[in-house]
């Protein structure tokens, strides 16, 4: 690893390790030298990521929690940085998904989306950041978007939402603590196979759609989410801050589609 | 009409105006009390679509000029606002396409469109702002499209043309606001008109946009005239500097074909 990317002697956390885009990316930022904290409820699933990490030469450490429960968070963040003597980075990867048509939605169902996915962000970027103030190096927090972030979609609104409160609890972090040299950028993923979307890959012509307004016409691999996650942590990312990073092959910045056959 | 958003005795320029989306730019600006100059290159066309405002009582004079000769722009507002004593309203809405594949793209494209696109309106407002700042009240609103802010294929220079007139939009607004003229970008998506012809002749091509677009139809004309007689009106006084995107959510959303 170049030295300008290398994570060597960092501490990075990263929410949502267990499965998904969070398991890659948490074994990419263990490649890249970083010891790694995986957080996620699954405690099995985290155990196996954990050793796949350490099989593979890499150092990390697990901790099984459940992220809409604040004390659990703040608890077991401080313990964290306590025990390891640091945290570098902040990976707010871990998020939920909900289809609701908005007519037929329920408060609760908003309320749990919003928890997970921005008050959960919020809570992790809050200890993280005292631990990185605390410690004078300065620190990388990188909230993971969506699309979404910036662009609606039907039956998604709660989504949309959170995604979107991402961006704007984003700037806000890097407007207060830029002058700690913390800096908190977004990644804005497309359309990724993973385990997670299952079920909107088996929905007949899904694929086919999604590809069809796609500049690079595919979906992506999860380990392209990878290389701008090892940037953002990095020092070769030292300057920027703020910024929404779109990683979806195309899609937010152009107009595509396919004729009919 | 309330007065806020009435332009009675204020003198407006359109460009492009006959045809399309410029016509009905011109008709809601003259509706809303304005002389209206209408321009376009063709002279022939410009007058009939002129005469048929004028037959519903409208206030419109023509200017007929070519917006890629730049001594043309000049001489034009120049007599316009001369001969008026004022001019309170520049619509730049005329503009040219272009599609070529990059492998197959000519320079000579390029300038064209750059030349049209930006060149031209960039002198337009120049030439509009003195006959403005002087009075400390002004509405440039430069047209771009739903391509001043997403990329298409095989459109290089088109887009490049667009997106620059954003920026030439927002560089006005902050060098002339504190002159009390602004400058704002309408930026229409899809629209059912005459020079849309050759595209929605391809098999699919309608169906192929709308399928991305929430409301699930193309702009109807007239759909585009409404916006920008609120953007040159007193009710936008604190607006500057803003692309307001007439597209049905086009660009804002993510809709998929398959999508029920």
């Amino acid at each position: 690893m170049l030295e300008l990317f290398s994570l060597k002697d960092k501490v990075a956390v990263i929410t949502g390790a267990s499965r998904g885009l969070g398991r890659p990316m948490a074994k990419g930022l263990a490649a890249a030298g970083a010891h790694v904290v995986l957080i996620a409820r699954d405690e099995a699933r985290l155990n196996e990521v954990r050793d796949e990490i350490v099989a593979a030469g890499g150092e990390a450490t697990i901790l099984p929690i459940d992220l809409t429960d604040e004390e659990a968070i703040r608890t077991g963040i401080r313990r964290i940085g306590h025990e390891l003597g640091r945290v570098d980075i902040c990976v707010n990867n871990a998020g939920i998904i909900n289809w609701q048509p908005v007519l037929d939605s329920d408060v609760e169902d908003f309320e749990r989306v919003m928890d997970t996915n921005v008050k959960a962000t919020f809570i992790m970027s809050q200890e993280c950041a005292a631990i990185m103030r605390a410690g004078g190096r300065g620190g990388r927090i990188i909230n993971i978007g969506s699309i979404l972030s910036t662009l609606g979609r039907a039956k998604l609104h709660a989504y949309c939402a959170s995604k979107s409160a991402i961006v704007g609890l984003t700037r806000s972090l890097a407007a207060e603590l830029g002058r700690e040299n913390i800096t908190a950028n977004v990644i804005a993923p497309g359309y990724f196979v993973s385990d997670i979307n299952a079920s909107l890959t088996s929905r007949p012509g899904y694929m086919e759609a999604v590809s069809g307004v796609t500049p690079m016409e595919r979906w992506g691999e999860p380990e392209e989410l990878v290389g701008t996650l090892i940037y953002l942590a990095s020092a070769a990312s030292s300057f920027v801050t703020g910024q929404v990073i779109h990683v979806d092959g195309g899609i937010e910045a152009t107009f595509t589609f396919q004729l009919a056959a | 009409m309330t007065e806020r958003f009435s332009l009675k005795g204020q003198v407006a320029v359109v460009t492009g105006a006959s045809r399309g989306l410029g016509f009905e730019m011109a008709r809601a600006v003259a509706e809303s009390g304005a002389r209206v100059y209408m321009t376009a290159r063709g002279r022939d066309q410009l007058e009939q679509s002129a005469a048929t405002l004028r037959e519903a009582g409208l206030d419109v004079r023509t200017s007929a000029f070519d917006l890629s000769d730049g001594d043309e722009c000049v001489r034009a507002i120049r007599e316009i606002g001369e001969a008026e004593g004022r001019l309170d309203i520049l619509v730049n809405n005329a503009g040219i396409n272009a599609w070529e594949p990059l492998a197959e793209a000519k320079t000579s494209t390029w300038d064209s469109v750059i030349r049209t696109n930006v060149r031209g309106p960039y002198l337009l407002c120049r030439e509009a702002a003195r006959f403005m700042v002087p009075k400390g009240y002004g509405r440039l609103v430069n047209v771009g499209s739903a391509l001043a802010v997403t990329g298409r294929e095989k459109i290089a220079a088109y887009v490049s043309s667009k997106h620059g007139l954003a920026g030439m939009t927002r560089a006005l607004a902050a060098e002339l606001g504190p002159k009390g003229v602004t400058c704002n970008m309408m930026a229409p998506g899809y629209f059912l008109t005459e020079i849309n012809t050759s595209i929605l002749a391809r098999p699919g091509y309608e169906r192929g946009v709308s399928g991305r677009i929430p409301l699930g139809r193309w702009g109807d004309p007239e759909e585009a005239g409404g916006v920008v007689a609120f953007m040159v009106s007193k009710a936008a006084s604190y607006m500057n500097g803003h692309i307001l995107v007439v597209d049905g959510g086009l660009t804002e959303t993510f809709v998929l074909p398959v999508d029920s």
